[in-house]
């Protein structure tokens, strides 16, 4: 058996175990987020220098330049939300951080699985490993009402859209009697009818999961009652693994069967993006606004799935870089604002590049990033994931997208506004953790410097998409 | 067939009593009874295997401790804990929508539904499908449940 695939898996496995012995000894949250920050930084290097490409188990597990990359995302989201993490573990987690650590952990390395595998027996078992730890850690925060009820509907609606999903693998393994992609590929091709229903329970499962509407209603509530850096985790690293599991599916497990689902997707990313968009306006709290621009993003996003060429997959796969670096930076922003004035009100945020010009100017950062505006990142991820759309002859829906784009400037506008305009109401400074100020400065970087040198990710981005729909 | 509608029409029944029962603990004691018919009709589809497992899990295993639950809990909190069954009515419309659905393309479909024999030798074949075929995800299967212990006794401890 040829384990080297496995390579990155099985290191993953084995800082868990070190995070859990050192647990035991100290319980000091800085050595365990350290470890974890070290141990995933190595972990990213080396995906990075050495992937180890190859297929094991019988070809059920594959490692390729797209899921290295995609490992990488999820690594990276990783890396700034164990640091992003560590004051707030101090502060509310006492005696229980290394179960955090230990659980981020258990759920990267589900996305770590999910990725790769290529049998729905195992890609539905990491499906889970990735799901099951996120309900526990919306709910961290024990002593807050909000935290657990966002860890409740968390749990509610993550195992009934599980359900639902593994439903539809079960029509799929029932109408094929095979379990292995490859073989799915092949045999799911005339229009039988419990195939057809087996891909829409398999699309309302994973609907759920990166909450594409309607089916994105436990997003506001959760995202604004759970940790703010575990949000800051919750709304890019699973979201990049069901877009990945979208790809894989419609592009090698639906290749043949006959259905419109093209559309289907254009569909659902239009209202998404309508959705999203329109009821984050009227929001008063940052971390729910966040949370509905994040579903804004979520249709632009399904607009490059929808597209499905090999651009437009290089293009997503840009576009979750920039997601990751400039999400995290705003929800660990609220996370900042939270600890000094105790909510993530946008009222309370009035003055705050005066009270704090550096942090004023992250946020200023990360909001162009996330509406797009040229220079910073997220103005090419958006352009090129409509560029790649409008090659593939998504013209209104483009249009749509980009007159949605200047709606969407009009509350992250408001949102830096209320930062850099409006008089504070006290001049205290605002206190920024270090380890937060930290993943804030590299997140911030790595925003202007894919801004202004695109290419960096591009380039590579565009060599993994062909190999990935060649190699299909 | 006479002894499927035996098994079909209770279990539907119990079914609706596990929803609409405002007692917890009969409702638990239902879902005991729904779980033991689906068994049977595991075995009158030839599935023994599943069957059996059906009865050991669920109703040994999940009701079992649903019922310790629903009387530790009690006594803890001091009071009978009630079920509401609110949006009756919207319940009842999206289960005839599934229903309908699922009708529908059970109807259209063209799947030869004829019961298949099992593997002469069932332990060799078992045994060869988990530890060889699915071996990968029977390991993440143990992590995973490693995953849930650790996070169900971080839920339930107390803070020290």
């Amino acid at each position: 058996m040829n384990f080297a695939p496995l390579t990155l898996e099985l290191l993953l496995a084995g800082l868990i175990l070190i995070v859990f012995v050192v647990d035991l000894v100290s319980k000091n949250p800085k050595v365990l987020a350290g470890i974890t920050f070290v141990g995933l930084t190595i972990l990213f290097f080396l995906n990075l220098l050495h992937p180890w490409y190859g297929t094991t188990f019988q070809g059920t597990f594959v490692s390729n330049s797209f899921t290295g990359f995609l490992k990488g995302v999820f690594l990276l989201a990783g890396i700034l939300v164990s640091l992003g993490s560590l004051s707030t573990a101090e502060e509310q987690y006492r005696g229980r951080v290394g179960e955090y650590y230990i659980l981020l952990l258990f759920s990267l390395l589900g996305m770590l699985f999910v990725v790769s595998a290529r049998d729905l027996v195992l890609f539905f078992v990491a499906f889970e490993l990735m799901s099951i730890p996120l309900y526990i850690l919306a709910a961290y925060q024990k002593d807050s009402e909000a935290s657990i009820e966002a860890g409740l509907k968390l749990f509610i609606f993550g195992t009934f859209s599980s359900a639902i999903l593994v439903m539809g693998l079960a029509l799929l393994y029932g109408t094929t009697g095979s379990t292995r992609f490859d073989v799915l590929a092949q045999t799911l091709t005339e229009g039988e009818a419990l195939s057809v229903l087996g891909f829409l329970l398999f699309l309302t499962g994973i609907g759920f999961k990166v909450a594409m509407v309607p089916f994105h209603m436990w997003v506001p509530d959760t995202y604004a009652g759970a940790p703010a850096p575990f949000v800051a985790f919750l709304s890019v690293a699973p979201k990049a693994a069901g877009f990945a599991i979208l790809f894989i599916f419609f592009l090698q497990v639906f290749a043949n069967l006959a259905l419109p689902w093209k559309l289907v997707i254009a569909f659902l990313s239009g209202i998404t993006m309508i959705l999203g968009n329109l009821l984050a306006i009227p929001q008063t709290h940052l971390k729910r606004l966040l949370g509905y621009s994040g579903i804004a993003h979520i249709g632009y996003m399904l607009l490059g799935v929808a597209a499905g060429t090999d651009l437009a997959i290089a293009m997503v796969l840009f576009y979750f870089v920039a997601y990751v670096l400039a999400n995290i930076g705003a929800f660990l922003f609220a996370e900042t604002a939270i600890q000094n004035e105790g909510t993530d009100q946008l009222s309370a945020l009035h003055g705050y590049a005066q009270r704090n010009p550096l942090l004023g100017l992250y946020m200023l950062i990360f909001l162009l990033s996330l509406g797009g505006i040229p220079f910073v990142v997220g103005f090419w991820a958006k352009l090129y994931v409509f560029l790649a759309a409008l090659k593939a002859g998504y013209g209104l829906l483009v249009f749509l997208a980009a007159v949605l784009t200047v709606v969407a400037l009009y509350y992250y506008l408001n949102v830096a506004r209320q930062i850099y305009i409006e008089k504070p109401a006290s001049n205290d400074p605002v206190r920024v953790p270090a380890s937060i100020h930290f993943v804030l400065l590299i997140s911030t970087l790595g925003t202007v410097l894919l801004g202004l040198y695109p290419k960096l990710i591009v380039g590579p981005a565009l060599e993994i998409a062909r190999a990935f729909v060649a190699g299909l | 067939m006479w002894i499927f509608w035996l098994i079909a029409i209770p279990l539907v029944l119990f079914a609706l009593g596990v929803v609409l029962s405002k007692n917890l603990f009969r409702s638990t004691i239902y879902l005991g009874a729904t779980l033991v018919l689906t068994a049977l009709i595991y075995l009158l589809l030839h599935a023994e295997l599943l069957g059996f497992i059906q009865i050991l899990l669920y109703t040994g295993g999940v009701a079992t401790l649903l019922v310790f639950a629903i009387m530790l809990t009690q006594r803890i909190v001091g009071e009978d804990i009630t079920q509401q069954s609110r949006g009756l009515v919207g319940g009842a419309i999206a289960s005839l929508a599934v229903l309908l659905i699922l009708f529908f393309f059970l109807g259209s479909s063209q799947l030869d539904f004829s019961v298949r024999p099992y593997p002469e030798n069932l332990n060799l074949a078992l045994g060869k499908n988990l530890f060889v075929t699915y071996v990968l995800p029977f390991e993440v299967l143990s992590v995973l449940l490693l995953a849930a212990i650790i996070g169900a006794i971080v839920m339930a401890r107390r803070d020290r």
